[in-house]
């Protein structure tokens, strides 16, 4: 009997631990990361998913495939930036005549090589659209540990970038899905590019409403915060190029005049373009995406073309793969005295490098390299130069373009020679606007010279065929100065079109 | 005082009195037909639970309440006999070896059953009769061709590489491009252990089952069908295998100790031709291609030493291997309890340079007995360590030319390289179970058992020099990485079990439980690059671009079950099961999951209208339906999982993870219908067994992941959005053809066919392609892996010949946008879209075998004995990839080797009509694509697996030696493969059907073995 007890005993204990001990076991939730369940609790969560917002959109900009890391076929991220804005805009050259990919990409051969593909694919920018939304969308029911101030400054960070990316993919492909709902996995077809740019606008100008001039840290602007993450004045310049591509040049006029308002942004003298074009973080500038190689994100990594047009000393390369050659330097910079060509382009040649200008006529037609941005020449990938997307020298110009184009000549003048004067180069002085206009985007081709402004102003102004002889007026018609939309868009998306040209 | 003494000696004489009355005494010996006396055979009055065991000798010596009652002679492999006492006091018993195996006790899950009482589809191999058949280094190769329906595919020959496993035919959709098995679940002892650890977490990608000793193994039973398997519920869905291993008998201690050692020979190896021959080929290619591309130095610098060798590389990576095995075990059992320890050694060097695997292992498990043996105490632990010694990838397309000179040159980095990389993957396992049972009130017992299983892998991989080249501007890497994974697994549960006979024709056997399992896996990974040269075979280069991180997953099973066995007089077998089963890993409200299922059986034999039929010795119907589950190995797929985004101006982030980060709270079980009819047949005395099934199983809901418009920012969603269905028919045909004294002659022939396909994808059926278009197919109606080929018709002699567009203009883009050209492969445009894509490819070919199965026959001459198997392979069409890849040629062809192109038919020239179009390495698109059917082959094959010769010494020269037994044997294994294939081996594919030879030869092994008892 004594057993039976015993036994009766031994049942029930186990039983009951059991039963105690297993409510929740069914609950696993990871540790070393978390789940959408397990987030959008405070304002730091809220912090978290907008400082990614950044993140990803610098992967999108600068070139990591869409897997999020560089593509193996590439070996590095190229700085998909300079590829959209600047590779085919007549200007740039593969001086060493060693890389088919670069070749193709100039040549408008944009699907010639599978390496090349990944530049088709907007994956990466729909992320950072899809981030956006996430928090578009979560944030206003956050409901502890955050002040209703933290929600609206969030909320103007995701509509500030998701503005800035429908505004970028338009200048690439055209008619772009809109998707404005997080966590859509409907498939969505192209919209037309006015009624994405509108969005832009509406998203940019409700982001412009609640973003600060300035970041402050212990009363002081905190340089970096304000140049690499939406402000006003960020949202302005957007918004001012989004007016520019709509032909609404009085708006753009009117935003940009905010911006020279605020006081915030001033032109550095050339003596400071290291520090504009290297350090980052300038006066001038008015968006950066950030690069902190401490912080371990060094543009070696998440993607620039300096890698490509580095030379001994700077790598241990005799020659770039991507410049600009002689000829068309010297077409471009037609004015003497212009200071910016020596902080712009070195020569290459024994000595390594010497100024452009010393000897302008000596040089080899390509053996230039272009050196806007430079960094310690050690041969190594350490580096970290901001990326610059909008400064205030090119805003200024821009308010140029845009006072021509309404026939405002002197407001037109006045910007443009704001920028010569700093450049050591004389005034322009005709009083025809058609000339000014002309002057105003030869001169945004000097001044914002490998800065991506480029193909997109020639776009802009429906230029491109005049400068490059690799896109014809015909092909633009077509869609040709558009990039292809990658064979991934069309998977499990019926709905999906070509651009024309890339049939 | 005095009454009581009185009282006492009246007692006592009571009770001698009735002794002297009733009581008898019975001793005597039983031997074998042989007349050698039989230690440990059970000799129990029947109806009771009195009983004792014979001696070394043979010997016993009972008392029996009277000389009415029955004694019962029992003793495994022996026909049980039953004997009345009557006036005897001496009786000696002769016990006849059975060859049925109906009453052969054989694990199920939660108990033991006999196979005359089983409903399920339940299949048992003994290891001892199979352990000798291969080299001992994981169970399931030695499972290959045994039983029906078990197909088990060893498709690469390095040492430690895990064989795929499918029960009934594969019930898994391939995911992100990576063949993905339908794998059951492996007990051992009871209790579920880690049978594989997903990849992130299995960082040694050694077979995380071969750190069991085969040698260990006693038997192995396999549940097929949803009656047997149910029980194990939410992971039975694959089938399940239940593994026990060796534990002591009663008698005295045995010792045991076994040694096999053998070679590898290097089967046939890729085509390459060599010296001058390869410069002829290469210059050749030149001349054709692109001819005013200047030769490279190598080719063209003939008289320079460097490059004018003809060393056949793949002489110096291939070289015979070698492997060994120890083992040594004590086992023995007694009054107090039972046990078992044995130690064991393995090494199997391979044929591959630096290819490796060794295994060091203890498994003790004993039982102490207590309160009258109801109470039974289990322990069985289980330590062993492997290591696992990998070789570099040797299928790099750019594997040394033969132009180059020998390993020795300086000038040759490369191999040296190979040669000096280093890649270790220890792995090691503890599995510790305690199982205590307690019988109660005569028929009930209750048993807690618990287990652990922990598992811990590390890999260390270093290339010490630069092994990878970057261009002239890149530094060069050198690198190193470690990774340590974890993996525990505790299981806890709880059974209650009541068994009875009543009225003698009733039998009841009814099984309640409760089980919960927690599994956690945690992994550690460092690497490092450095420019600076090393020696740390492990991440320890300072100044190095250092990346590293960590990773922790768990889940969680909690489960409750029962079952009830009901056989009525012998001939009607009823069993339901039912089992709940909630996991973790699933959205809030689809946690749990209930599992029934059902089975009828009919011992038709037993009927008196069929005891006329002699030679029906027996012989059951059965049939049955259940469900199970599975589950997938994401432990937090349905909750969104974030990822720490890169961080931004040095502040972290956190994003969806893009790949399968997609929050999809509906994800559930996976379900799996399954029906199952059966026939057991005993014919002929029992010379005859046949077993065979007819089954339908359904598996619904699997986890499928289907490609997101990329608008959404994520790459795929994983939903249960799959159905598979297999259906086939199992027979297995056991005969003893011949049964004399001297000479035996046994056979085994088991065959499944199997037809397997998709039956839904998602809820529009649309078709799932992988890969952006490469992949592969997944279409409702064809079989999972399907094959989806180009339709190939001939070469375009013309650029002329090239289709063109009426209505554009343009001509017809070819694979990857390639230009077509003449000498291009003319493939069908089968939508007429102007564009080859994967929507041409049409399904050409299924690598599903259709039939799988073994046949095997067992002699025995006096002490001799030889087994024979083999395993073949019907029906299945694979592609041979790894010629094709050889074809491939890419622009750096020059500094590899190359094949013979002289023995391939290639396109050169207008009017040549060949197999291979034209391989002009400067294309930038490969013209000989993997997806042509004109590649498809027949991958049927039928291999002589193992054949082993064997001696038993005989008892009299063994009793000089004071030894028990004596064996030694002989064993050729991979003996030779009938094959239409052109490949070296059809059986060393992919699930998927692609050639995998590349990867790793199958060496054939010759293995001579020694097995001593003391």
């Amino acid at each position: 009997m004594k057993n039976i007890r015993l036994s009766i005993l031994v049942s029930l204990t186990l039983t009951l631990l059991m039963v105690a001990s297993c409510d929740d076991i069914l609950e696993q939730e990871p540790i070393n990361t978390i789940s959408q369940k397990q987030f959008w609790r405070n304002n730091n969560d809220a912090q978290l998913a907008v400082t990614s917002i950044y993140s990803i959109l610098r992967n999108s900009i600068s070139g990591l495939n869409r897997t999020d890391v560089p593509s193996s076929a590439r070996g590095s991220a190229w700085g998909d930036y300079m590829i959209y804005g600047d590779a085919r805009s007549g200007d740039w050259v593969n001086p060493a005549d060693n890389d088919s990919d670069w070749k193709n990409i100039i040549a408008n051969n944009l699907r010639a090589f599978p390496t090349l593909r990944d530049l088709h694919n907007w994956r990466l920018f729909y992320r950072v659209i899809e981030q956006c939304n996430l928090v578009i969308e979560n944030v206003p029911g956050i409901q502890f540990d955050i002040t209703e101030e933290q929600k609206k400054l969030a909320l103007a960070h995701a509509f500030f970038v998701r503005g800035f990316v429908y505004f970028y993919m338009v200048r690439i492909w055209g008619d772009v899905p809109l998707n404005l709902e997080a966590e859509n996995i409907e498939p969505l077809p192209r919209t037309d590019q006015t009624i994405v740019l509108r969005q832009a606008v509406e998203d940019l100008t409700k982001a412009e409403t609640d973003l600060p001039e300035e970041y402050f840290l212990d009363g002081v602007q905190d340089k970096c915060l304000t140049k690499t993450r939406g402000t006003k004045g960020s949202a302005n310049a957007v918004l001012a190029h989004t007016y520019m591509w709509l032909g609404e040049y009085a708006n753009a006029v009117a935003v940009i005049d905010k911006i020279q308002k605020s006081n915030v942004y001033r032109l550095l003298p050339t003596e400071e373009f290291r520090a504009l074009f290297d350090d980052g973080c300038s006066d001038e500038g008015i968006f950066e995406l950030f690069y902190s190689f401490e912080a371990g994100e060094s543009l070696g990594y998440y993607g620039s073309s300096v890698n490509w047009f580095f030379v001994r000393p700077f790598t241990n390369r005799e020659n770039g793969s991507f410049g600009i050659p002689k000829t068309k330097i010297l077409e471009t910079f037609t004015y003497p005295n212009d200071k910016r060509l020596a902080e712009f382009f070195l020569s290459i040649g024994p000595p390594p490098l010497y100024e452009f200008n010393t000897d302008p006529l000596a040089n080899d037609e390509n053996k230039i390299m272009f050196a806007k941005y430079r960094k310690a020449p050690n041969f190594t990938a350490e580096y970290d130069n901001n990326v610059m997307l909008f400064r205030y020298g090119g805003i200024l110009l821009l308010r140029a373009e845009a006072s021509a184009q309404l026939g405002d000549v002197g407001d037109a003048l006045t910007h443009l020679n704001m920028v010569r004067q700093r450049a050591g180069i004389i005034d322009y002085t005709s009083t025809d606007p058609q000339q000014i206009l002309a002057e105003v985007l030869q001169e945004r081709r000097r001044e914002l010279t490998g800065e991506s402004h480029r193909f997109y102003d020639l776009m802009r102004n429906n230029l491109v065929h005049e400068f490059t002889g690799f896109i014809s007026e015909d092909d633009i018609k077509k869609g040709g100065a558009l990039w292809p939309v990658a064979d991934e868009a069309f998977l499990n998306n019926p709905g999906m079109t070509q651009n024309i040209f890339w049939e | 005082m005095k009454k009581r003494l009185l009282l006492f000696i009246l007692l006592l004489h009571g009770i001698s009195f009735t002794i002297l009355a009733q009581e008898v005494t019975v001793s005597g010996k039983v031997t074998d037909e042989n007349g050698t006396g039989l230690p440990g055979v059970s000799v129990i009055v029947k109806g009771t639970t009195k009983g004792t065991t014979t001696d070394i000798e043979g010997l016993y010596k009972l008392i029996v309440p009277n000389d009415k009652v029955l004694l019962e002679f029992s003793y495994v492999g022996y026909v049980k006999q039953t004997i009345e006492v009557g006036s005897r006091s001496g009786i000696d018993v002769s016990l006849k070896a059975e060859i049925s195996q109906l009453d052969e006790v054989i694990v199920v899950g939660y108990g033991e059953q006999s196979t005359r009482d089983a409903v399920g589809s339940v299949a048992n191999v003994k290891f001892e009769n199979v352990i000798e058949s291969q080299v001992p280094e994981n169970m399931e190769s030695l499972l290959q061709g045994r039983i029906a329906g078990v197909n088990v595919q060893v498709n690469s020959g390095e040492p430690g590489a895990a064989p795929i496993v499918i029960i009934r035919g594969l019930a898994a959709v391939t995911r992100g491009g990576e063949d993905v098995a339908s794998e059951p679940l492996y007990v051992i002892d009871g209790i579920p252990i880690l049978s594989k650890a997903t990849s992130e977490f299995n960082v040694t990608g050694t077979n995380i089952l071969a750190d069991i000793d085969p040698s260990d193994i006693e038997n192995i039973s396999i549940l097929r069908d949803a009656s047997a398997a149910a029980i194990y519920g939410s992971r039975a869905a694959n089938g399940v295998i239940l593994v026990t291993t060796k534990k002591g008998k009663r008698g005295k201690p045995q010792i045991t100790v076994s040694s096999v050692s053998g070679i590898s020979l290097v089967p046939q190896l890729r085509n390459a031709a060599g010296g001058a021959n390869e410069r002829r080929i290469k210059v050749g290619l030149y001349e054709r291609y692109n001819p005013d591309l200047a030769l490279p130095i190598l080719l063209s610098d003939s008289l320079n030493p460097y490059y004018n060798n003809a060393t056949d590389w793949q002489r110096e990576v291939y070289s015979t291997g070698f492997t060994q095995n120890y083992n040594a075990s004590i086992r023995g059992a007694g009054e107090f309890g039972d046990y078992s320890l044995s130690v064991g050694h393995f090494e199997n060097k391979g044929i591959a340079i630096n290819s490796k695997f060794k295994r060091s292992n203890i498994l003790m498990n004993n039982t102490f007995y207590g309160l009258d043996k109801r109470l039974l105490i289990n322990t069985v632990l289980g330590v062993s360590s492997t290591n696992n010694s990998r070789r570099l990838s040797l299928a790099e397309p750019g594997f040394t030319s033969s132009l180059l000179p020998a390993p020795d040159s300086p000038l040759l980095e490369g191999f040296e390289d190979q040669v000096k990389y280093t890649d270790r993957n220890i792995n090691n396992r503890i599995r510790a179970n305690l199982n205590v049972s307690y019988d109660f009130f005569n028929h009930f017992t209750f048993k807690a058992a618990g287990g652990l299983d922990y598992s811990r892998a590390m890999r260390d991989q270093s290339y010490p020099e630069q092994i990878v080249r970057g261009d002239d501007n890149d530094a060069i890497d050198r690198s190193s990485a470690s990774s340590l994974g974890e993996s525990q697994n505790f299981i806890l549960e709880n059974t209650l079990t009541y068994k009875n006979t009543i009225n003698e024709n009733h039998y009841l056997d009814v099984l309640v439980g409760q089980s919960l399992q927690y599994s956690k896996a945690e992994s550690t990974k460092a690497s490092g690059k450095t420019a600076e040269e090393s020696i740390a075979e492990n991440v320890n280069v300072p100044k190095a671009i250092a990346d590293g991180g960590t990773n922790f997953s768990a889940y969680a099973i909690l489960s409750y079950f029962s079952r009830v066995n009901y056989i009525f007089n012998d001939k009607y077998l009823i069993s339901g099961s039912l089992r709940a089963d909630g996991s973790s890993k699933f959205g809030d409200n689809k946690k749990w999951g209930v599992f029934p299922s059902g089975a009828i059986g009919w011992t038709f034999s037993n009927e008196p209208f069929l005891s006329d039929l002699s030679f029906l010795n027996f012989g059951k119907l059965r049939a049955s339906l259940g469900l199970s589950g599975g589950q997938f190995d994401d432990d937090y797929l349905s909750q969104g999982i974030l990822q720490a985004a890169a961080g931004y101006g040095g502040q972290g982030g956190f994003t969806p993870v893009w790949e399968d980060g997609y929050r999809n709270a509906e994800l559930t079980w996976e379900q799996t219908v399954m029906y199952d009819i059966g026939l057991d047949l005993e014919l002929f005395n029992s010379r005859v067994s046949v077993t065979a099934d007819y089954y339908y199983k359904l598996t619904k809901g699997l986890l499928l992941n289907t490609d997101l418009p990329n608008t959404s920012g994520y790459v795929s969603i994983f939903k249960n959005a799959a159905d598979v269905l297999n259906e086939g028919v199992e027979i297995t045909l056991n005969t003893f053809n011949v049964q004399t004294p001297d000479f035996t002659w046994s056979t085994n022939l088991n065959f499944a066919f199997n037809q397997n396909r998709v039956t839904k994808i998602g809820e529009g059926n649309e078709d799932i392609i992988r890969d952006n278009g490469r992949g592969t197919i997944i279409r409702v109606g064809r079989p999972i892996n399907g094959l989806f080929q180009f339709e190939s018709d001939g070469i375009y002699q013309s650029e002329e010949e090239v289709p063109v567009n009426p209505q554009t203009g343009r001509k017809l883009r070819g694979w990857d946008g390639k230009d077509l050209v003449a000498g291009d492969k003319k493939l069908i445009d089968q939508n007429k879209d102007f564009r080859i894509d994967a929507n041409d490819r049409i399904f050409a070919g299924d690598p599903n075998p259709d039939v799988v199965g073994g046949f095997s026959n067992d002699f025995t001459y006096k002490g001799f004995y030889l087994s024979v198997l083999a395993s073949f392979v019907v029906g299945r069409e694979i592609v041979n990839t790894a010629q094709l890849d050889r074809l491939q040629l890419g622009s750096g062809f020059a500094s590899g080797n190359i094949a013979d192109l002289s023995k391939f038919s290639i396109w050169q020239r207008p009017g040549d009509q060949t197999t291979y179009p034209s391989i002009n390495p400067w294309n930038s698109v490969a013209q000989v694509l993997d997806n042509d059917d004109d590649y498809i082959e027949d991958g049927s094959y039928f291999r002589l697996q193992t054949v082993t010769l064997g001696y038993n010494f005989r008892r009299d020269f063994l009793n000089k030696l004071k030894l028990r037994s004596l064996k030694v044997y002989s064993t050729v294994n991979n003996v030779a493969i009938f094959q239409n294939y052109s490949g070296p081996d059809a059986e060393a594919v992919t699930l998927s059907g692609f050639d995998n030879s590349d990867g790793y030869p199958k060496p054939r092994y010759i293995l001579l073995g020694l097995n001593i008892g003391l």
